[in-house]
C-alpha cells in the first residue's frame, strides 16, 4: 500500500485514540458492559461504543492484557454465579434438580459468553486468530469447563446416571428428564476437553458406557428365567433402551450404547443360551424364533454363533440316527440308514429355505460379509457342511451305506415300472455323493456292485447309465471313467451276443448264452494272472464245451488281435430242476453247475470221480460241495452217509427232496475250506450265462494301494514346482488336493513319504529332517 | 427488529446513510450489532468518526458485495470504483467493519 501514496489522498482525521489512551478507562466500560449483559440489561448499552473500545484498546497493542483481563473477569462472574443460585445438595434426591440447575446455568452463561464474544470480534480478528489462542468464546467455554463442570463432573456424572437408570427401572422411554438430559448432553458435547474430544467423548461416555453395562450386566440373571423369557426381556429391553437414548443422545452415542447392549445383553446373556434357544427353535420347528434370534443383534460375531449353534443342533439330529445294527443285512441297515438320513437332509432344506441368514431385516443396514452370497446358497452350504461333516464322521460305513442303498434300488429293477420309483430315490440319494468324504471308498464299492449287478443282470442297463451320469455330474469324469467302460462292455456284449446267437443256434440249443466280454482295466477284479485261470480250468459239459469253442471261434474272427481269456469264477449258470415236489430254477456259479451237470449222467458220483471227470482242484471242489450238500437253504445234493463233513468214502446224489419256498434258489458257495472228500448224482441244464476275466478284490487292501498311489503321485506334483517344503506344508498341500477323494490321514502320508524316500523321489534335508527336498 | 428494511449508518456531523438490511448483513460487525440485544438493534448504527463519502461509499459497496458475491462465474462483475482520496480512510472502516 505504501507505494499508492498520491498528494491526494486525504489523511483520516481522527487516528482514532492514539492521543488519549486510557487503557482503564475503557476496561471500566467494558466490565460495566459485561455485569449489565449478566444482569440481561443491555438495551441502553452503545454496541458500537463497546466495539469501538475494543477496537482502540487492540490497535494500541494491549490485546494480551485485555484478553487476561477478560479472562479474570470471566472466571469471577462463573464463580459467583454458581454460588449465587440456590441449590443444596439435601433437597436433591436423585440429582435431578442439579441437573437442571446445570443445565439453566449452561443456558444463560452461553447467552453472556455470546455477547461478551460479540463485543470482542475485533479482538478474536486480530488477536485471537493470528496468534492461534482460543476465541473469547471458547475461552468462555473452557473457563466454564474449569470452574464449574471439572470440580463438579462427578456430582453431574452420578445425577446423570441415576436419574438415567431410575428411568431405566420403570421402563420409562421418554423420561420427562430427557430435555434436560439433551441439554446436558449438548453442553457436554460443546465443550472441548483435551485435543479435539470434547468434554462429552472425554468424560462422560465413558462412564456412561462404563455404567451402563453394570447395570444391565446386573438386571438379568440368565438362571433364573427360562430361555425364552429372558430373549423376550432382553428384547423389550433393548428397543426401550434404543428409544430412551434417541431422546437424548445423538445417533453415535446411541450406537454406542446399543452395541454395549448387545455386548451385555446379547452376547453375554443370550450367549449363554443361544443354544438352548436355537435347539428349541429348530425342535420346535419355531422358524420364527429362529429368524428372530438371528436378526437380535448385527453383530457378526452373534451371527456366527447363532450359526453354528443351528449347525451343532443339525450334527446333533444327525448322530442320533442310529446305524441300526440289529438288522439283519447289512442292504437293510445302509436302507434305513440312507434313509433317514435323506429325510433328514430335505427336513432341514425346507427348513433353512424359509430363513433368512443373509440379509437382516431389523435395520436397514446390511450385513457386509453376506453381501453378495445368496442367502439360500448360504443355507445350503450350512446344511451340506453338516451333513458332510456327519458322513465322514462315519467315514467308510457312510460311503459304503450310500453304495448299498443304491445297490438295493438299483437291484430288481429289470421291471421297467419300478425304475422311475428306483430313478427317484436315487436322485434323492445323489446329493449325498458330494458330501462324502472318502469317495474313493465310495467308487470302490460302487464298481464293485455295479460289477455284480451287470454280471447278474440284476438292474436296467438303461438305469445304470442315467445313475452312473448322475454320479459323474456330482463327481467329475475322473471319477465315473472306469464305471463307463463297464458300461461299455456291457452294451458291447449285448451286441456280441445277439450276433453270435443269430450264427450258432443249433450248437446253443435250448440254452442261453449270455457272453458278457469285459475290459480288464475297467473292471474292479485283481488282476487275472493265467495261473490262476488255468486253476480254475475245469472239464465242460459236452453242450458247454462246445459253445464255448464256438464262440472262441467266432470271436476271434470278429477281433483276431484280442485275446480271450474265460473268467469261470464269475461266471453264473441258472438251471432249472425238477426236484420231488417242486420244480426250481438253480442259480449258481460256473464251477457248482459244472459238478452239478455231471449228474446228468449219473446218479452218483464219489469225490474222486468228480474230481477227474472236472479237473476241478480237491480243495475247490470241497468247498463246492460242502455249499451243495450242507448250506441249509440250498441243499441240492444229498450224500451217504449223513455227516457234517465230507470224507473221500461218500457218495453224492441229487437231493431229490429239496423244495424250497421260491422258484428261484441262489445256491451259494462256501469261502471256508473244509477238509476231507466224497460224491455223487443228476441234474438238467437250460439256462447259461458266462463271462471273462477277473475276480472280486479284497476291499481294504486294494484302497489302500489305490490311495498309496494316488498320494505319491499328489506328493510329487505338489513338491516338484516348489522343490523344498516342511513336511507339515506338504501334508497340508496334499491333503487339500486330495479333499475331493479322500480323507488324508498322517499314517497314510508318512507311509508315501518314506516309499518316496526309498525310491529316491524325495530326500529329507540333511540339518533338519522336517524338510523335504525334491530330487530331479 | 428483522423486519427492518434498511438500517442508518449515522456518520460525520449526524448525517444518515441508508443501506438495505441485507446489505448491512455482509459486514460480521455490522450484522453482530443489528442483532444483539444492545441499543443498536433499534436499526441506528452510529459510525460518526468516519466521514460521510466514507460512509457512502462504504454503503455503495455492501450493496455492490451482497449484488455480487453469489454471481455465477459466467456473469460480468464490474469493477467497484475507489476513489483515490479515500484509500487509507476506506482501508480502515472496512477493517472496522470487518468487510
Amino acid at each position: 500500500m505504501s507505494n499508492l501514496i498520491r498528494p491526494k489522498i486525504r489523511i483520516p482525521q481522527r487516528t482514532l485514540g492514539q492521543p488519549n489512551f486510557n487503557f482503564n478507562e475503557l476496561w471500566e466500560k467494558i466490565t460495566y458492559a459485561i455485569d449489565k449483559i449478566y444482569e440481561r440489561d443491555t438495551h441502553d448499552l452503545s454496541f458500537e461504543v463497546l466495539y469501538q473500545s475494543v477496537y482502540i484498546i487492540v490497535l494500541n497493542r494491549k490485546s494480551k492484557d485485555l484478553y487476561d483481563k477478560l479472562t479474570e473477569y470471566i472466571t469471577l462472574k462463573i464463580k459467583s454465579s454458581f454460588q449465587c443460585e440456590e441449590w443444596s445438595a439435601s433437597s436433591d434426591n436423585d440429582g435431578s434438580v442439579f441437573l437442571s440447575f446445570i443445565s439453566n446455568l449452561w443456558t444463560e452463561q452461553c447467552r453472556c459468553f455470546k455477547l461478551v464474544s460479540d463485543i470482542m470480534l475485533y479482538l478474536d480478528k486480530i488477536y485471537c486468530k493470528p496468534n492461534r489462542i482460543l476465541s473469547v468464546y471458547d475461552q468462555c467455554l473452557e473457563l466454564f469447563k474449569l470452574h464449574i463442570l471439572i470440580p463438579n463432573s462427578d456430582t453431574l456424572n452420578r445425577a446423570m446416571l441415576s436419574t438415567i437408570n431410575s428411568s431405566r427401572e420403570s421402563n420409562t422411554e421418554v423420561s420427562p428428564l430427557a430435555s434436560i438430559w439433551s441439554s446436558i448432553v449438548a453442553m457436554m458435547q460443546t465443550v472441548m476437553a483435551e485435543g479435539k474430544y470434547t468434554y462429552f467423548d472425554t468424560y462422560f461416555e465413558p462412564f456412561l458406557l462404563k455404567e451402563t453395562e453394570e447395570f444391565y450386566q446386573n438386571l438379568i440373571d440368565v438362571d433364573q428365567f427360562s430361555p425364552l423369557d429372558c430373549l423376550e426381556m432382553v428384547k423389550s429391553l433393548k428397543e426401550s433402551e434404543y428409544k430412551r437414548d434417541l431422546t437424548f443422545l445423538d445417533t453415535d452415542s446411541t450406537s454406542k450404547i446399543t452395541s454395549v447392549l448387545e455386548e451385555v445383553l446379547i452376547w453375554d446373556k443370550i450367549g449363554k443360551i443361544i443354544i438352548v434357544l436355537t435347539h428349541q427353535a429348530l425342535k420346535n420347528d419355531d422358524i420364527h424364533l429362529l429368524q428372530e434370534l438371528f436378526d437380535l443383534s448385527l453383530d457378526t460375531n452373534y451371527k456366527n454363533n447363532v450359526l453354528t449353534s443351528v449347525k451343532s443342533y443339525i450334527f446333533e439330529d444327525l448322530s442320533a440316527i442310529h446305524y441300526n445294527e440289529s438288522l439283519r443285512k447289512k442292504s437293510l441297515m445302509a436302507i434305513s440308514w440312507v434313509n433317514s438320513i435323506l429325510q433328514k437332509y430335505d427336513y432341514y432344506e425346507t427348513l433353512l429355505k424359509t430363513i433368512d441368514f443373509g440379509i437382516t431385516t431389523t435395520q436397514s443396514e446390511e450385513e457386509n460379509g453376506n453381501k453378495d452370497v445368496d442367502p439360500h446358497d448360504l443355507n445350503k452350504n450350512i446344511l451340506d457342511e453338516q451333513f458332510s461333516l456327519y458322513l465322514s464322521k462315519s467315514g467308510k460305513q457312510s460311503a459304503e451305506s450310500v453304495c448299498f442303498y443304491i445297490d438295493t434300488k438299483l437291484k430288481s429293477t429289470s421291471d421297467r415300472s419300478k425304475i422311475s420309483n428306483a430313478k427317484k430315490d436315487v436322485d434323492n440319494c445323489v446329493k449325498l455323493f458330494k458330501l462324502l468324504s472318502e469317495k474313493d471308498i465310495f467308487e470302490n464299492v460302487y464298481r464293485q456292485q455295479l460289477s455284480r449287478r451287470l454280471l447278474h443282470q440284476k438292474s436296467s442297463i438303461e438305469l445304470e447309465r442315467w445313475c452312473v451320469r448322475k454320479v459323474k455330474e456330482e463327481m467329475g469324469v475322473f471319477f465315473t471313467s472306469k464305471l463307463d467302460g463297464m458300461l461299455r462292455d456291457m452294451s458291447k456284449s449285448m451286441e456280441l451276443s445277439k450276433a453270435f446267437a443269430a450264427g450258432y443256434s443249433d450248437t446253443l440249443g435250448d440254452i442261453n448264452f449270455v457272453p458278457q466280454i469285459l475290459t480288464i482295466t475297467s473292471w474292479p477284479f485283481q488282476n487275472f494272472t493265467d495261473e490262476e485261470l488255468a486253476k480254475n480250468e475245469v472239464i465242460l459239459p459236452s453242450k458247454l464245451e462246445q459253445i464255448k469253442l464256438d464262440f472262441e471261434l467266432f470271436y476271434q474272427k470278429k477281433y483276431n488281435e484280442r485275446n480271450l481269456k474265460w473268467a469261470n469264477p464269475l461266471s453264473l449258470v441258472e438251471i432249472g430242476h425238477q426236484f420231488n415236489k417242486t420244480y426250481h430254477e438253480l442259480s449258481m456259479s460256473m464251477i457248482t453247475a459244472v459238478i452239478f451237470l455231471l449228474f446228468e449222467e449219473h446218479s452218483q458220483l464219489t469225490i474222486e470221480m468228480i474230481e477227474e471227470k472236472t479237473n476241478i482242484t480237491r480243495d475247490e471242489l470241497l468247498r463246492q460241495l460242502l455249499s451243495m450238500v450242507l448250506s441249509p437253504k440250498s441243499r441240492i445234493l444229498s450224500k451217504k452217509p449223513m455227516s457234517k463233513s465230507i470224507s473221500s468214502s461218500d457218495i453224492f446224489s441229487i437231493n431229490e427232496s429239496f423244495s424250497a419256498p421260491t422258484l428261484k434258489v441262489k445256491v451259494l458257495t462256501a469261502s471256508a475250506v473244509v477238509p476231507n472228500p466224497t460224491g455223487t448224482s443228476t441234474p438238467m441244464g437250460t439256462r447259461i450265462s458266462d463271462i471273462s476275466e477277473d475276480s472280486m478284490t479284497s476291499n481294504g487292501l486294494s484302497i489302500k494301494r489305490e490311495r498309496l498311489v494316488q498320494i505319491n503321485a499328489s506328493i510329487v506334483r505338489m513338491l516338484k514346482p516348489e522343490r523344498t517344503l516342511t513336511r507339515n506344508k506338504l501334508f497340508e498341500k496334499v491333503k487339500s488336493n486330495l479333499k475331493d477323494r479322500f480323507t488324508l490321514i498322517q499314517e497314510d502320508f508318512t507311509t508315501s513319504v518314506n516309499d518316496l524316500i526309498e525310491r529316491e523321489y524325495l530326500q529329507r534335508d540333511i540339518e533338519d529332517s522336517s524338510i523335504l527336498h525334491y530330487i530331479t | 427488529m428483522s423486519e427492518l428494511k434498511f438500517i442508518k449508518l449515522i456518520g460525520e456531523g449526524d448525517k444518515e446513510y441508508k443501506v438495505s438490511y441485507e446489505a448491512a448483513m455482509v459486514s460480521p460487525v455490522l450484522k453482530t450489532m443489528l442483532q444483539s440485544p444492545f441499543k443498536e438493534n433499534a436499526g441506528k448504527v452510529d459510525l460518526t468518526k468516519y466521514s460521510g463519502d466514507t460512509l457512502e461509499k462504504v454503503c455503495e459497496y455492501l450493496e455492490y458485495k451482497l449484488r455480487y458475491q453469489n454471481a455465477d462465474e459466467t456473469e460480468d462483475i464490474p469493477e467497484f470504483d475507489i476513489p483515490t482520496e479515500l484509500s487509507v480512510e476506506l482501508l480502515m472502516v472496512a477493517d472496522y467493519l470487518n468487510i
